[in-house]
């Protein structure tokens, strides 16, 4: 072990300082850190402009009538959750000011982990909020399955999808699921989730023309693009960005707010350390040639 | 792999005649699906049932082979096997099992090894992640060439489009980053599609007929002789 140290202590000192870093990376690391606890302790506020798609989501949520049906599928995994955990909490609190009726279920474990904690435990569960469950809201817990069959399957009939909701109640005992019976009587569809929407999307605006919303990863937003481009999707939120946005819009600054300033610093390292990288790399190569 | 004229009837024929009349109904089913031929309709659910059995079936058969190589390894304990990752993965496998079953998807045990193992645990994976996300801008973005210059480009787009400090700096780059994305990515993208289905069309029409054979394992047509092989798929 000794002698192996030693040897790795030779073979670093001969690698130039730039290369060095590639194989041991440590300063870099604790560089991330660094930058990451700096908006913790003194967070910058940088202004935040609100996006189109993220103000059409609130406008779309703002208008619906009263007692309208909103069908929420969440997907909010562990990797996920820095950036939908945000736009979860953000529509959450949404849908706890207006007066609409919301069918929330969870496409796997780990999200109905998240709902619980992420929704009812920092925002407080709807009671709280003077929702009735049953009445105003209703919890189907996990529903297995890919998203888009679910969603397919929960559209065509609640009751034999999901036959008790996540409390142990019969579906048809709550009055709210007495009114809803499938797709016909739901007004807005919000997915939440890191997957592509384009099967969830054939199902739900394809199938029963039911208005679609996403709060999606950043990875997702170029299909989320095309699909707000095409009229196929109504608005959608952008990773902890929109999120960020949306709590502004609600006026209730956030974890999404705190989280852009942690974007903001370690993005911009990301861009200006290939940056260095690349002088270094030419500096060396047009030195090598002269 | 050469087979003799039974082995070419059972392990051979028969899977492609039943490729062959499954693949044919499928089609049927959806090409006459708008004239209402109750027949075909109903041939297809059978068979879409079937399939839904059969993956269930091999979900299981796959947990179980898997499990199955775990405990071998352990049994032979072999140097540099990391054998005891293994007995870890069994034992929690194990316990998940057990508790799933006898506590149900919700129950209370469940929640618990859900909240305080799997949670934590992913927790610390993905933050494993982003210490490597952010090693590799250092390491891989050596602009060697002008492919790798444009991807550096669109990479520093997006990236600054997200964090509001890119916007503030440059306002104009949300709406770049738009264009780009419903533009050159979205259309590349959609090439890319239609390129995957038109090959999907391709494999499917090969495989029902009989050409593409790579799901029967490389069992040969003929009895091998000597030099000349007629390879399967």
């Amino acid at each position: 072990m000794k002698r192996l140290t030693k040897d790795t202590e030779k073979e670093k000192e001969k690698l130039p300082w730039d290369e060095r870093l590639d194989r041991w990376p440590i300063p870099w690391y604790t560089l991330f850190v660094i930058l990451i606890l700096i908006p913790l302790f003194r967070p910058i506020g940088l202004p935040l402009a609100i996006s189109d798609p993220t103000r059409r989501f609130y406008n779309f949520i703002e208008q619906l009538p009263a007692g309208s049906v909103v069908l929420i599928s969440q997907g909010v995994g562990i990797g996920s959750y820095p950036e939908l955990g945000t736009q979860l909490e953000a529509i959450y609190t949404h849908m706890m000011r207006r007066p609409l009726k919301f069918i929330i279920y969870s496409t796997g474990t780990e999200a109905w982990v998240a709902l619980q904690t992420i929704a009812f435990v920092h925002k407080g569960v709807p009671e709280s909020y003077g929702k009735k469950y049953g009445v105003d809201y209703v919890e189907l817990g996990i529903v297995p399955g890919t998203d888009e069959v679910i969603a397919s399957s929960l559209l065509s009939s609640f009751s034999r999808t999901a036959p008790t909701d996540a409390r142990g109640n019969a579906i048809n005992s709550l009055p709210l699921m007495q009114q809803v019976q499938d797709g016909h009587s739901v007004n807005l569809f919000i997915y939440i989730s890191g997957l592509p929407p384009a099967d969830v999307i054939r199902t739900v605006h394809g199938v029963w023309n039911i208005p679609f919303m996403m709060a999606t990863q950043a990875l997702e937003w170029v299909d989320c693009v095309g699909f707000m481009g095409g009229g196929q999707m109504v608005a959608a939120l952008n990773s902890t960005r929109g999120g960020a946005e949306y709590e502004l819009l609600l006026g209730t600054p956030g974890i999404g707010l705190k989280a852009t300033d942690m974007l903001s610093l370690t993005f911009t390292a990301i861009l200006v350390l290939p940056v260095i990288r690349n002088i270094v790399y030419f500096s060396r190569k047009f030195r090598r040639r002269t | 792999m050469a087979t003799s004229k039974t082995g070419q009837l059972y392990r051979l024929r028969i899977p492609i005649a039943i490729t062959f009349i499954v693949g044919i109904m499928m089609i049927l089913s959806q090409v006459i699906a708008k004239k209402q031929v109750p027949v075909f309709i109903d041939m297809a659910g059978r068979i879409q049932s079937w399939v839904m059995v059969i993956s269930a079936f091999m979900a299981v058969a796959t947990i179980f082979r898997v499990f199955v190589t775990w405990l071998s390894t352990m049994r032979e304990r072999k140097t540099g096997s990391n054998w005891q990752l293994f007995l870890i993965s069994a034992i929690g496998f194990l316990a998940r099992f057990i508790v799933g079953i006898w506590n149900g998807l919700t129950g209370v045990w469940t929640n618990w090894i859900l909240s305080y193992v799997l949670v934590p645990m992913e927790t610390g994976i993905w933050a494993f992640n982003g210490f490597f996300y952010w090693s590799t801008a250092w390491r891989s973005f050596k602009i060697r060439s002008p492919e790798v210059g444009w991807l550096f480009f669109c990479m520093a787009v997006q990236t600054l489009s997200i964090a509001p400090v890119g916007s503030l700096a440059f306002p104009w780059i949300t709406d770049f980053s738009n264009w780009l994305n419903n533009g050159i990515i979205r259309g590349g993208e959609r090439a890319m599609l239609i390129t995957t289905a038109i090959t999907g069309v391709v494999v499917g029409i090969r495989t029902v007929l009989g050409m593409e054979r790579g799901y029967l394992g490389g069992i040969t047509m003929r009895p091998a002789t000597k030099g000349t092989e007629e390879k399967a798929g």
